[in-house]
């Protein structure tokens, strides 16, 4: 299980976190500020550090740069006002990633998933079709046109065409990979992503191409 | 003090002070160089009268002395024991007996150059023995010692009186001229501390009629140039006190209200959950104001501060992933060219402008849009594109879009809350950079918001 420390002196917010993080099949250890943030790390190996800016004592820059030094994990930043000081804007760059108060749980879901991904992924790890490139660690999309974010359940279906290309994948099997087993959505959700996966390719990559094997699946083809 | 006091003061010390001077440059005069022309003078007459007399017959001197005295000579004669004064007389007659016997021993006496220098006595005027001219003189075949100097007072009084009047003239005019010009002066100062005094109470409508050329002048026209700025500016406060407290009042009204609700009993829970998911909307509104908020309040303050050369794509790109959750909330696909550009700016304040135009594009775009944008540079200068596809704006609301606290029509926005101070706080930045804003809207088309910036070099 992925164990998640959470460290915030605001005890509201810190149990928003947590409990936020537990009910989605995390471990979370919490601690009110930086030196027992610094105690827990010791007694046990954790995955991610959300840490918040503003607290006494050692405050959440000064614990960031010691996690950094002594444990090799990535850190989200909490911050309550994240562009106004050009110190806490040079560190919000340098971290992994940061949030800004008040933000929502799926947003903090969103971001300690992305962040878990990129950490899974050391080396960079490419897909290719065409003209586009499929970049699986940054999730990031490139072609002569520049460079696209597609959002997250898309691009998973992409990546999953482009795995195997001219390989014809069957609904079911596509819906397995990227909704999973639990998936409660019905037929439509498959052709809604498809279809709007065709229409930005049209524009990012006209060479690739979706193909609909009637009855069976789709596959992915690119012009040579 | 008041300046009127000054200025009596300061005129009358600058002729006390200028009198002492001149005094005191007239007597170094005098005794560096006239003295010695006027001993010379005086002598010369002197010797002529005493050559006169030496060849009167006897009966004849005194007569000829008294018309010398009233001539306005002052005369003193002495054989050493007597004297005999004629015209006017010498106010002291102390005199060496020593300088006595050598006039009589057939020398001449020259007081009036060898009168001694005193600070506050001019050697001209002093009417002393000592101050005058002696010759010998042999009246009746006796040795006589003649001693003269020039009768001032008979000789100078109406001089006197003209120039002590003069004098006073001058003095009193003086005072007048300078009371005078004091006024001149000093009304347009009380009349603008009227209105500075007015003004710290926000009444800016005091008339000022102050039409001169000269520094006071510039000074009350500086003065109502700054009046005008700062009730432009108090008019802009109050304003943007007022909206401010309507945005921050508004919400928390629906917020009571809708708690009040939730406390009912016997609510289905479908409602409950619309009642929260309003409640959170209004403090998600209220969370963004604030932030806009403190935005604003470092634009003010940040101004050219902590310039440094940005690198537009790199800064684009992290804006982008970093905003990326809101894009895949509302299934967006966000395509992006971005050739490398840099300008010098505020990167703080940039990246500002950068969220709040995207955020922007992601408010307004349809569930499963797209949004591009582009960065290009040419001619010098630096082209950031946000297109959204999305509902567009009216040409109306196109032209206000930039103006504090405007919103779209929020019917048609679907209830899209925003501060109303996004778009006005990216335009105020990006001026502040020297740039432009545009913005390109069709109504159910989509909105192209272009930023013009000068570009730099990457250095």
């Amino acid at each position: 299980m992925i164990r998640i420390l959470a460290v915030d002196d605001d005890l509201h917010m810190l149990q928003f976190v947590a409990g936020e993080l537990r009910q989605h099949g995390y471990e979370v250890i919490s601690a009110e500020n930086g030196e027992q943030a610094l105690a827990r790390l010791e007694q046990q190996p954790v995955d991610l550090a959300i840490v918040d800016v503003m607290m006494p004592g050692i405050d959440g820059f000064e614990l960031t740069e010691r996690i950094r030094t002594d444990y090799d994990i990535p850190v989200i930043l909490l911050t309550a006002r994240h562009h106004i000081e050009d110190k806490e804007r040079g560190f919000l760059a340098g971290s992994d990633d940061y949030l800004v108060k008040p933000f929502e749980s799926k947003e903090l879901l969103f971001r300690v998933k992305a962040i878990l991904r990129r950490y899974d992924h050391p080396t960079n790890n490419t897909l290719t079709a065409g003209s586009l490139t499929i970049d699986l660690k940054s999730y990031e999309l490139r072609s002569p046109n520049g460079l696209s974010f597609i959002p997250l359940k898309e691009f998973e279906l992409l990546a999953l065409l482009a795995s195997k290309p001219r390989h014809v994948f069957t609904r079911d099997a596509i819906i397995e990979s990227v909704w999973g087993l639990d998936f409660q959505g019905d037929e439509q959700t498959i052709n809604v992503h498809i279809k709007r996966l065709r229409t930005r390719l049209e524009q990012f990559a006209p060479d690739v191409k979706i193909v609909t094997v009637r009855g069976v699946g789709y596959k992915l083809e690119a012009d040579s | 003090m008041s300046l009127y006091v000054k200025f009596i003061w300061f005129t009358f010390l600058t002729m006390l002070i200028s009198s002492a001077i001149s005094f005191f440059a007239m007597n170094t005069l005098y005794h560096q160089f006239l003295k010695e022309d006027n001993n010379d003078k005086n002598l010369a007459i002197a010797e002529s009268f005493a050559g006169h007399l030496n060849s009167l017959p006897p009966n004849q001197v005194e007569s000829t002395l008294d018309v010398l005295g009233d001539a306005g000579y002052q005369l003193y004669l002495t054989d050493g024991s007597d004297v005999s004064r004629f015209g006017g007389k010498f106010r002291d007659e102390t005199i060496a007996q020593e300088d006595v016997q050598h006039v009589l021993g057939g020398d001449t006496f020259n007081g009036i150059r060898d009168f001694p220098r005193q600070t506050f006595v001019t050697g001209f005027f002093a009417n002393e023995l000592q101050n005058s001219i002696g010759v010998p003189v042999t009246l009746g075949g006796e040795s006589y010692a003649l001693f003269l100097r020039p009768d001032i007072e008979l000789l100078f009084q109406e001089l006197h009186l003209l120039f002590g009047g003069l004098a006073v003239g001058i003095v009193l005019l003086s005072f007048l001229g300078m009371l005078l010009v004091a006024r001149l002066l000093i009304q347009p100062i009380t009349k603008l501390t009227e209105a500075t005094e007015k003004m710290a109470t926000e009444t800016f409508d005091v008339p000022l009629a102050i039409d001169r050329r000269d520094e006071i002048g510039r000074l009350a026209d500086q003065f109502l140039l700054m009046r005008s700025r700062i009730e432009q500016s108090t008019v802009k406060r109050k304003e943007f006190v007022h909206n401010v407290s309507h945005d921050i009042q508004s919400p928390l009204h629906t917020i009571q209200s809708y708690l009040g609700l939730l406390e009912k009993p016997g609510i289905s829970d479908s409602d409950k959950q619309h009642y929260a998911d309003i409640i959170r909307e209004e403090t998600a509104r209220l969370s963004l104001l604030t932030t806009q908020l403190l935005t604003l309040a470092s634009v003010d303050k940040e101004t050219p501060e902590a310039l440094e050369t940005v690198a537009l794509h790199e800064q684009l790109h992290a804006t982008l992933s970093h905003l990326r959750y809101a894009f895949d909330d509302k299934e967006l696909a966000l395509s992006a060219q971005l050739t490398p550009a840099y300008t010098l700016g505020n990167a703080v304040l940039l990246q500002t402008v950068w969220e709040n135009l995207l955020t922007n594009a992601v408010k307004y775009s349809e569930q499963g849009g797209s949004v591009d944008v582009t960065l290009t540079q040419s001619d010098g200068h630096v082209h950031v594109t946000v297109r959204d596809y999305g509902i567009g704006m009216t040409e109306d609301e196109t032209k206000h879009a930039f103006e504090r606290f405007y919103r779209a029509d929020q019917a048609r926005t679907r209830g899209q809350k925003g501060s109303g101070l996004g778009l006005s706080i990216a335009k105020e930045i990006i001026e502040l950079h020297g740039g432009r804003i545009e913005l390109d809207s069709t109504l159910g088309t989509g909105t192209t918001v272009t930023v013009i910036l000068p570009a730099s070099s990457s250095a």
